[in-house]
């Protein structure tokens, strides 16, 4: 009997608590402007200080900059496109959270390593530790290699890597319709791809994608975020299906444009032509053009 | 006339740490120690004569020095004048050679009963590190060099430097708990050296890591309050590479103390241990070679000088040797013995070591892989603070969880049952918390789950203690209060190790508090208006500009909810630098704080920015608390010789400890582990 | 022995992973403009004049960031006043950005060296200097004749780099 109450009161107080934890990661109301230009600038490097972010130093570039950063968020763009307008203008060293693809994929993936290679380590029967051991050395080793890989990858790469936020400003304005089967996932990954995590961001797109297989604005938007992420070969098989269907749904054209472009195929220019030509006042139309004339 | 005294000084001392590391090499084999104890001394005597010969430079505006003529100043204030000594790279390094010098000095005055044949060994590696900075202070980074012409007068430190108290006692503190984990370091190697890799190096080093951790601790917590008061940014921790320098050496010597509790008993954690404290004098050194080298930009380094690279042949030396002897004794090691059964004391310590080394690896990844990326593939990034909060909180919410557990687990293992019914009341505190803040409105699941888990500590060392004392009571031979008196004293080791795990619990909410629900408001007010940052408000009442021989200040006074408050703007122009001085009104619920970001020309409006921090003023408790929780478990015990080491106590679970206190004592009692003068 | 060999091999490796740092240059930081569209650039001159970077496609600009209270850009002046004598047949255009300066200083410099106040945009709030990416003065960029940004030098510009640079995108 008093197990029983036990574990009912037990059972209410830790149902109590995660209801409230729940609560808690909804915002009660939307940040303010100046919260969230404080939050972009503590993420940017201050270009004339040494080692301070935007938000903190005095310095008058510091200022300048959040200056900037205030009057693009004011003009709607989101924090990672604030982040991506600064990365192509000073290159990543202005992010002081570089983002986990290329030479910045260790420093998010050894901690993990670290303390779940270690943990397995420990909880590994003796005689198969060693066994674990190198298994650990090669994780690392891996993960070490995968960034050396991409960072030494084509020119090519990093340059398209660099026009498409530009690009993708243009593919936020058609989000996904909320009511639509997967539209959760959808959410999801616009948050993720919004934050910067490309990656988990595609894998959302793509269980979005299951629920509603062949959504044009989905695909789209996975062929935006694979760009991103460097993956233009992705970004071409993700809209392909689409422009099967629909051939003059311009912006699955301009994704295939800019994953020729990445992938240096010829095709690229009379693609990206043909974009211009069927959606000559598409925000990203100018970028294009500046593109071509390269 | 001072600057060839100090040079001299500096010679000598270095002549002497060389003799005493040979000495007391021949110690080690047999002689009278006599000789390598006079030239301890005499290393002391010229680090004291060095450092003193800079005071007096400094103090009789001696600007032929150069150190003085570049940190020195005829209208600095007294206090900063003195505190120059350390405001500036050479002189620095002057302070740290007394530090290091004073801890040979003691540690050398003080043999340990047990160790007695790792202690010569353990001298001559501290002499051994003592002439390399001997070394670097008289041919790298010699504080004492000349500046022809003479200047008529010097800028002064920092203006940051000297605008704060605590920038008296913050770098000595740190000092003393960088060096003070020579001595685990120094004793380890001893045990490598010998082949004793037994316990006794770690009876020996314990109450030396302890204080040189409280200190560290200290040290740590003042450079943040400084931070906090001085820089005028709002915030006290900016992972800044000089901060996590000292960080990283705090986290390793935590996992040494904690591991050091169950190696006596666990050979599988020899291995650990000694690694441990090499790693964490290896981290003290590659932490001084980054933050001093110029090698990372950080607001704190001083500028680049000849001493970066051999700093870092100091720190690469004692790595590589450390690593050299640990493989030559890979055999000593015992790596036979499992780790332990799952729900036990033990494990909880494992699980800490694990956590508090791979976030250690976190951070000393963070803050060198600019070097790294540039090094391998001549990529440019930047690492900073976003990168530490979204990495740091995961392993510190799980480390919290493991000091409001781990202590309540039995030190040999036992049904989980057991241990959870002794966690149900703690556990129940923690999820009513969790609950009333996340149903009340708190925001973000991070900072709820910081303060549940703190109370969840709080409340699992309350169980224990009162547990401890009722014990006491019912079997009591004396009045009530002698009796728990003499409980509180007999076991200061444990209450010690709780004391610190209260302080970070309390530091845990401070922080999630004071960075999860702080409000900003900045604003541009002409005399009249007003900003308001949540339920806080400030007027702008005045702004006046005053200009001095030393500088040009604007001073805003603001009409706030809890009274005036006078934030400034400073220039300095010797320094072509801008302070922002905050003003900063604390009370127990938190901390108003006002910066004035900007004046304009005509003086009649200003840039002013309020935060309301909650629970600011808590996190310089909890450093307090947890410093003083070290200094309580190192207490010396009152019977300080004649025992012989008893054979270890067999383990048993708290519940049974506390029932037999008096008779059978708990690991952490053992009066043998402490050491003897 | 293989205590020796491990103990070496740490030692190497700690000693070429943190080395790398002493001596570090920021001049060697890599724009993340050059090969891309140059920025907008539009604005007030010193002479009170309008200016249009894209009226000037066609010609190879060189984009001059730098402000009177910076003893380096006084050193580049003759320079860049020299390239644009010398070269301005060819093609060549200097547009400066005046940054976080004061105009009546800034128009003194210019005239003490024959500089044109009427290709320095005014920049008092330092905004076009982080809209272009500046690190600090004097930086100078290059642009081709279709806007694109060849070269960024961080410091002050030489004789020597401007022959370096610019006059092979010249006509000849």
């Amino acid at each position: 009997m008093k197990r029983a109450t036990a574990v009912v009161a037990a059972l209410l107080l830790g149902g109590a608590a995660l209801l409230g934890l729940w609560r808690s990661t909804t915002p009660s109301a939307p940040l303010s402007l100046q919260a969230r230009v404080e939050q972009v600038s503590a993420g940017l490097r201050c270009p004339t200080c040494a080692g301070e972010s935007v938000a903190v130093s005095q310095a008058a570039s510091a200022r300048a900059a959040r200056a900037e950063v205030q009057d693009q968020l004011e003009a709607g763009r989101s924090a990672s496109q604030v982040r991506a307008w600064f990365a192509e203008r000073y290159g990543v060293w202005v992010l002081l959270d570089p983002p986990a693809r290329g030479a910045g994929l260790p420093l998010n993936v050894l901690p993990v390593v670290a303390v779940v290679g270690g943990g397995a380590l420990l909880l590994a029967p003796r005689r198969h530790r060693s066994r674990a051991a190198v298994a650990l050395c090669v994780a690392a080793a891996g993960v070490l290699g995968l960034a050396s890989v991409a960072t030494t990858s084509p020119a090519d790469r990093t340059r398209a890597g660099a026009a498409v936020p530009v690009v993708a400003a243009a593919a936020s304005a058609s989000a996904p319709s909320s009511n639509a089967p997967g539209a959760d996932a959808a959410r999801t990954a616009v948050a993720l791809e919004d934050a910067g995590r490309l990656t988990e961001a595609a894998q959302a797109y793509r269980s979005a994608l299951e629920a509603a297989p062949g959504d044009p604005t989905l695909s789209v938007r996975l062929g935006f975020d694979l760009l991103r992420s460097g993956d233009a070969d992705g970004a071409a098989a993700a809209v392909r299906p689409v422009l099967q269907r629909a051939p003059d749904l311009a912006q699955a054209v301009l994704v295939l444009g800019l994953a020729q472009r990445a992938t240096g195929d010829p095709a690229a220019t009379p693609t990206l032509q043909r974009f211009l030509a069927l959606a000559p006042q598409d925000p990203a139309a100018a970028t294009v053009q500046e593109l071509l004339l390269r | 006339m001072t600057a060839l005294l100090g040079s001299t000084a500096l010679a000598a001392g270095m002549v002497a740490a060389l003799l005493a590391t040979g000495a007391w090499t021949a110690t080690a084999r047999g002689r009278a120690p006599a000789l390598a104890r006079r030239a301890t001394w005499l290393m002391l005597a010229g680090a004291l004569v060095a450092c003193g010969a800079l005071e007096v430079a400094l103090l009789t505006h001696d600007f032929s020095v150069r150190y003085v003529a570049e940190n020195g100043g005829r209208d600095v204030p007294l206090l900063f004048t003195v505190t120059g000594l350390w405001s500036a790279l050479e002189g620095s390094l002057l302070l740290w050679l007394l530090v290091l010098c004073g801890y040979a000095v003691l540690l050398a005055r003080r043999v340990p009963e047990q160790a007695r044949h790792l202690h010569p060994v353990a001298m001559a590696v501290v002499s051994a590190v003592a002439a390399a900075f001997f070394a670097l202070a008289l041919l790298a980074g010699n504080a004492f060099s000349r500046v022809w012409p003479v200047p008529a007068d010097g800028p002064g430190p920092n203006p940051l430097l000297q605008d704060h108290p605590a920038m008296g006692i913050h770098p000595p503190l740190l000092y003393v708990g960088f060096l003070g984990l020579l001595v685990p370091f120094a004793y380890a190697t001893a045990a490598l050296v010998t082949g004793d890799t037994g316990p006794a190096w770690l009876a020996a080093s314990r109450r030396w890591t302890l204080v040189a951790w409280s200190a560290l601790t200290a040290g740590i917590v003042l450079g943040s309050w400084w931070a906090y008061a001085v820089l005028g940014w709002g915030g006290y921790w900016a992972w800044d590479p000089v901060e996590n320098a000292s960080l990283l050496p705090w986290l390793t010597a935590t996992a040494l103390l904690h591991s050091a509790l169950i190696s006596t008993r666990r050979p599988a954690l020899r291995l650990w241990s000694l690694s441990l404290a090499g790693a964490t004098f290896v981290l003290v050194l590659v932490g001084t070679f980054l933050t001093r080298s110029g090698v990372l930009a950080s607001v704190h380094s001083f500028t680049q000088s000849p001493l970066g690279p051999a700093l870092l042949a100091i720190a690469v030396g004692v790595l590589a040797g450390f690593t050299g002897l640990l493989v030559w004794r890979a055999d000593r090691l015992g790596a036979q013995v499992p780790v332990g059964p799952p729900v036990s004391r033990g494990a909880a310590v494992v699980a800490n070591n694990l956590l508090l080394v791979s976030l250690a690896f976190t951070v000393l990844l963070g803050t060198v892989y600019p070097l790294l990326a540039e090094a391998v593939s001549g990529a440019r990034l930047s690492v900073g603070a976003p990168y530490f909060n979204r990495s740091a909180p995961p392993f510190a919410l799980a480390l919290v969880l493991l000091m409001a557990v781990g202590p309540l687990a039995a030190t040999d293992g036992e049904r989980p049952s057991a241990l959870l019914r002794r966690m149900a009341l703690p556990g129940a505190v923690a999820l009513a918390v969790v609950a009333v803040l996340g149903l009340g409105g708190a925001r973000g699941p991070t900072a709820i789950l910081a303060c549940g888990l703190g109370a969840f500590v709080v409340a699992s060392v309350v169980v224990q203690v009162t547990g401890h004392l009722r014990t006491a009571q019912r079997d009591r031979t004396a009045g009530r209060l002698r009796t728990a008196a003499g409980v509180l004293h007999r076991r200061r080791r444990l209450y010690g190790g709780l004391l610190a795990h209260v302080g970070i619990a309390l530091a845990a909410v401070a922080v999630a508090a004071s960075s999860s629900w702080s409000v900003t408001a900045e604003g541009t007010l002409r005399v009249g208006d007003t900003v308001a940052a949540g339920d806080a408000s400030a007027r702008l009442v005045s702004l006046d500009r005053q200009g001095s021989s030393a500088g040009m200040s604007t001073r805003a006074v603001l009409e706030t909810s809890r009274g005036r408050l006078a934030p400034e703007l400073r220039f300095f122009p010797k320094r072509a630098v801008l302070v922002s001085s905050p003003a900063i009104a604390s009370s127990a619920r938190g901390d108003l704080y006002l910066t004035l970001v900007e004046a304009a020309e005509d003086g009649r409006s200003a840039r002013v920015r309020l935060t309301v921090s909650p629970l600011v003023p808590w996190l310089w408790v909890a450093g307090a608390v947890i410093a003083l929780g070290g200094l309580v478990a190192a207490w010396p015990s009152r019977r300080r010789t004649g025992r012989t080491p008893t054979p270890l106590v067999a383990a048993t679970s708290p519940a049974a400890v506390s029932a037999a206190v008096p008779a059978a004592g708990s690991p952490q009692d053992r009066p043998d582990l402490v050491a003897a003068p | 022995m293989s205590a020796l060999a491990l103990a070496g091999l740490v030692g190497v490796a700690a000693w070429l992973a943190l080395s790398t740092g002493l001596g570090r240059d920021l001049r060697d930081l890599p724009s993340g403009l050059v090969g891309q569209p140059a920025p907008a650039l539009a604005g007030r001159t010193l002479s009170g004049d309008s200016l249009d970077l894209v009226d000037l496609r066609g010609s190879v600009v060189l984009v001059n960031v730098w402000a009177a209270w910076c003893a380096p850009c006084r050193e580049e002046l003759p320079v860049l006043v020299a390239a644009q004598r010398g070269l301005g047949d060819r093609g060549l255009r200097v547009v400066g950005i005046d940054t976080r300066d004061g105009e009546r200083q800034a128009r003194e410099l210019l005239a003490e060296f024959g500089g044109d106040p009427a290709s320095s945009l005014v920049d008092p709030q330092g905004r076009l200097a982080v809209q272009w990416g500046a690190i600090g003065v004097p930086e100078t960029f290059l642009l081709d004749a279709a806007g694109t940004v060849r070269a960024r030098r961080i410091g002050p510009v030489t004789a020597q780099w401007v022959d370096d640079n610019v006059v092979p995108l010249l006509a000849p």
